[in-house]
C-alpha cells in the first residue's frame, strides 16, 4: 500500500515538475516563464520530501523559491523589453535536435530502468540527524568543494559585473585626456 | 591532538590555490584604487605576483608529502598534480606578462582581468588535484567561468562578444554532459571518489550500459574542453574573437587543466579500457587529421593556431590513450607512466610556444590595429628581426622540429605509445605531424621571405612604437619563451626533476 502511495506521489510530482518546466521554456512572455518556475521548483521540493531529505525541502523552498525566483522576477521586470514575444523560438535544426534529444532520452530511460539498482541500504534518519550529518560533512570531507563553490560564485559574480556593467567610453577618453594634460 | 595537524596538512596541500584566491581577492578589493591613476600600473604586477607566488609555494612544497589525500579524500597531491601545476602556473605567469602589454595597448586593461585569471588558474589547479569527481567538476567550472569572461573582455568588439557567448553556451552544454556522466558514475559506483570508482571499475562497472554511458559522457565533457574533434567547433571562433592575450591564456590553461584531469580520470578507469579506449583512439586520430587539414586553409594566424590546437589535442589524447595500457602487462604500465611524463612535458612545450606566438601577435598590436593575419607578419624578419625570428622559433617548436622543446614533447609521447605497442596511433601521429609542418612553415615563409606589406611605417606604426615595447611585459614573455623553448629542446633533462611523474 505504501509503495502504491509512493508511486502515485512520484507520478504526480513528476507532472508538477515537468509540465511547468515545459511551459518555462515554451511560453513567449518572459514574466510568465518566471512564474511557471514556481510550480516546477515546488515539485522538486516535493521530490526531496518524498526522499525524506527534510533539510533540502526547507532549503529548496527558502532559497530557490524565496530568494532566487524572486530575484529572477525582479531582473525580468527591470529588463522586460529584452525579448520580443513575436521572435521565433526555433531554427531550422529544431526538428533534428528534437529527434536526437528524444532518442537520447529514450536510451537513458531504457538504461536507467534496466540497471540493477541496489536500493536504499540505510534509512536516512530523522531531520535533526540528517542536518547534523550534513553540517559535519560540510566542514570535513566537503570543506574544499564547499569553499570552491563559494569562490565559483564569486567568480561568476565578478564575471557578470565585468560583462554587464555599463560602459562609459566618452568618460574614459576624457579621463585619459585629463591625465595627459595634467602630466 | 591529531586534528589540527591534519588541518594544517590539508591546507598546506592546497597552498597554491589559497595563494591564488588571496591575491585575486586583494586585486578585487583594491580594484577602485587599481582602476585608474598611478594605481593602474600595479594591477598587472599583482596578477603576476599571484601566479609566481603560487608557483614558488608549489616548488617549496613539492619536496615532501607525495601521494597524500587531503580533506578526507576530496583532493590529493601527487607528482602528476605537482608537475602539471608547475606548467600551468608558469603559463599563467607568462600570460599575465602578455596581457599587461596587450590590454594596455588595446585600451582594455581593468584590474578584474587579472583577478579572473587567477581564479581561473585556481580552478585548473583544483581540477588537477581532484580526487573526487565533484571536486573535479567544480574546478572545471571555476576555470571555465573565468575563461568565458576573458574571451568576451573586449566588449566593444562584436567578435569578442560572439566568442564569449559561443564558448559559454557550448561550455555549458559540455558541463551538463559531464555532470550527467558524474551522476551515472555515482549510480554504478555509489561514490564519486576516484578510488571508489576505480574499485567499482575493477568489479566490472564499465561492462554495464550505465557504466559505459558514464565513461563516455565524462570523455565527451573533457574533449569539449580540449577542443578535440568532433567537439572542436567553438575553438576557431573563440580563438579569433577573444582578445589575443585572453586567447593565449585560455588556449593553454584549458588544455593543461583538462589534459591532466583527463590523464587522472582515464588512469582511474583503466580497468575498463575496452569501453573507452576505442573512443579515445578514434577522437585522437580524427583530431590529428582534421585539425591539421583545416589549419592548412587558414590565413588568420589566430584561427590557424586554433586548428593547430585541435591537432595538438589529438597528440595529447594519444598520451591519454596510453592510460588504457596500464593493466596490459609491464610494457603497458611502463607506457602509461611514460605517457604521463611525456604529456606534461608536451604541455610545457606547447604552452611556451603558444604563449610566445600569441605574445608576438600581441606585440605587433596597437590601439587601432590588432595583428591577426599572415599579412600582419609579412617581412617581419627584416623589419623587426628579434620578434620575427622568435615567431619562427615558436612555429618550429609547434611543428616539432628537433632542437626545440616541441620535438622533445612529441618524441616522448610517441615513444610512450610505441612502448604500449599501438602502432596505428604512432603512425598517425608521425604522418599528421609531417602534415602540420606545412602550415607552420608557411608562417615562417611569410616572416622571412615575403616583402613587408606596409609601404612605409606611419608615425603610429610599429617602427616607432616597437622600440620601447621590447621593455614591457610581452617582451619579457617572448624572451622567456624563446630561451625555454631552445633550452628544453637541447637539455630536456634540466627540468625533469619538476616534471617526472612517478607512479
Amino acid at each position: 500500500m505504501t509503495a502504491h502511495l509512493g508511486t502515485i506521489a512520484f507520478v504526480s510530482l513528476t507532472a508538477l515538475t515537468i509540465l511547468p518546466a515545459i511551459m518555462v521554456v515554451s511560453t513567449r512572455n518572459l514574466v510568465h516563464a518566471g512564474f511557471w518556475m514556481l510550480p516546477c521548483l515546488i515539485g522538486v521540493a516535493g521530490f526531496y520530501a518524498l526522499l525524506e531529505a527534510h533539510f533540502f525541502v526547507v532549503v529548496q523552498i527558502l532559497i530557490y523559491i524565496g530568494a532566487i525566483l524572486v530575484l529572477i522576477m525582479f531582473a525580468l521586470m527591470l529588463t522586460r523589453d529584452v525579448m520580443d514575444p513575436k521572435e521565433r523560438q526555433t531554427n531550422a535544426m529544431g526538428v533534428w535536435a528534437g529527434v536526437i534529444c528524444g532518442l537520447g532520452l529514450l536510451a537513458s530511460a531504457h538504461m536507467l530502468f534496466r540497471h540493477p539498482w541496489v536500493g536504499v541500504t540505510s534509512h536516512p534518519g530523522d531531520a535533526h540527524a540528517q542536518t547534523v550529518a550534513l553540517g559535519k560533512a560540510l566542514v570535513t570531507r566537503y570543506a574544499l568543494p564547499f569553499e570552491a563553490a563559494s569562490v565559483l560564485l564569486l567568480a561568476a559574480l565578478i564575471a557578470a559585473i565585468v560583462i554587464a556593467k555599463s560602459m562609459r567610453p566618452p568618460a574614459a577618453s576624457v579621463g585619459c585626456d585629463g591625465e595627459v594634460s595634467g602630466g | 591532538m591529531g586534528a589540527p595537524t591534519q588541518a594544517i596538512r590539508d591546507l598546506s596541500g592546497i597552498l597554491p590555490i589559497l595563494v591564488l584566491w588571496g591575491v585575486a581577492l586583494v586585486i578585487l578589493l583594491g580594484a577602485p584604487l587599481l582602476r585608474r591613476g598611478p594605481g593602474s600600473r600595479l594591477a598587472a604586477p599583482l596578477g603576476g605576483a599571484g601566479a609566481l607566488g603560487a608557483l614558488l609555494v608549489l616548488l617549496r612544497g613539492s619536496s615532501d608529502g607525495f601521494g597524500d589525500t587531503l580533506f578526507a579524500g576530496a583532493a590529493l597531491t601527487d607528482t602528476l598534480y605537482s608537475s602539471g601545476a608547475f606548467v600551468l602556473l608558469l603559463g599563467g605567469f607568462l600570460s599575465v606578462l602578455v596581457a599587461q602589454t596587450y590590454l594596455r595597448s588595446r585600451d582594455l586593461e581593468k584590474p578584474e582581468y587579472y583577478a579572473i585569471m587567477l581564479l581561473s588558474l585556481s580552478g585548473a589547479l583544483l581540477m588537477m588535484q581532484a580526487n573526487d569527481l565533484i571536486v573535479l567538476f567544480l574546478g572545471l567550472e571555476l576555470m571555465s567561468f573565468g575563461l568565458y569572461v576573458l574571451a568576451g573582455f573586449a566588449r566593444t568588439d562584436a567578435k569578442s562578444d560572439e566568442a564569449a557567448l559561443k564558448y559559454f553556451l557550448l561550455g555549458a552544454l559540455a558541463s551538463a554532459l559531464m555532470l550527467y556522466g558524474i551522476m551515472l558514475t555515482y549510480g554504478v559506483a555509489a561514490s564519486t571518489e576516484l578510488s571508489n570508482v576505480q574499485s567499482a571499475v575493477a568489479r566490472g562497472a564499465l561492462k554495464e550500459p550505465m557504466g559505459i554511458a558514464a565513461a563516455l559522457l565524462l570523455v565527451i565533457g573533457l574533449c569539449f574542453k580540449i577542443a578535440a574533434v568532433p567537439f572542436h567547433q567553438w575553438s576557431p571562433d573563440v580563438y579569433e574573437g577573444a582578445p589575443t592575450s585572453a586567447t593565449a591564456f585560455l588556449a593553454t590553461t584549458a588544455k593543461i587543466g583538462a589534459i591532466v584531469a583527463f590523464l587522472r580520470v582515464c588512469d582511474t578507469i583503466a580497468g575498463g579500457y575496452h569501453t573507452w579506449l576505442p573512443a579515445i583512439r578514434a577522437i585522437a586520430i580524427l583530431s590529428m587529421i582534421v585539425g591539421n587539414l583545416i589549419a592548412i586553409a587558414q590565413t588568420n594566424v589566430k584561427r590557424m593556431l586554433a586548428y593547430s590546437g585541435v591537432a595538438h589535442a589529438g597528440y595529447l589524447l594519444v598520451a591519454v590513450a596510453c592510460m588504457g595500457f596500464r593493466l596490459m602487462g609491464t610494457k603497458g604500465t611502463q607506457a602509461s607512466i611514460l605517457a604521463m611524463t611525456g604529456a606534461v612535458f608536451y604541455l610545457l612545450a606547447y604552452a611556451l610556444a603558444l604563449i610566445g606566438a600569441f605574445g608576438v601577435l600581441a606585440y605587433l598590436s596597437s590601439r587601432d590595429k590588432d595583428a591577426q593575419t599572415l599579412n600582419d607578419l609579412r617581412g617581419l624578419a627584416s623589419s623587426q628581426p628579434a620578434v620575427g625570428y622568435a615567431m619562427v622559433l615558436f612555429m618550429l617548436s609547434l611543428a616539432g622540429i628537433p632542437a626545440t622543446a616541441g620535438f622533445i614533447g612529441k618524441w616522448q609521447v610517441f615513444y610512450a605509445v610505441l612502448t604500449g605497442g599501438d602502432v596505428a596511433l604512432a603512425v598517425t601521429m608521425a604522418l599528421t605531424s609531417a602534415m602540420g609542418v606545412y602550415y607552420y612553415l608557411r608562417v615562417v615563409w611569410y616572416i622571412v621571405f615575403e616583402e613587408s606589406a606596409a609601404p612605409k611605417p606611419s608615425p603610429t606604426g610599429h617602427g616607432v612604437e616597437a622600440r620601447p615595447r621590447a621593455m614591457t611585459g610581452v617582451g619579457a614573455a617572448i624572451t622567456i619563451c624563446c630561451i625555454a623553448t631552445i633550452g628544453l629542446g637541447i637539455l630536456p633533462a634540466a627540468i625533469s626533476s619538476f616534471l617526472t611523474v612517478v607512479r
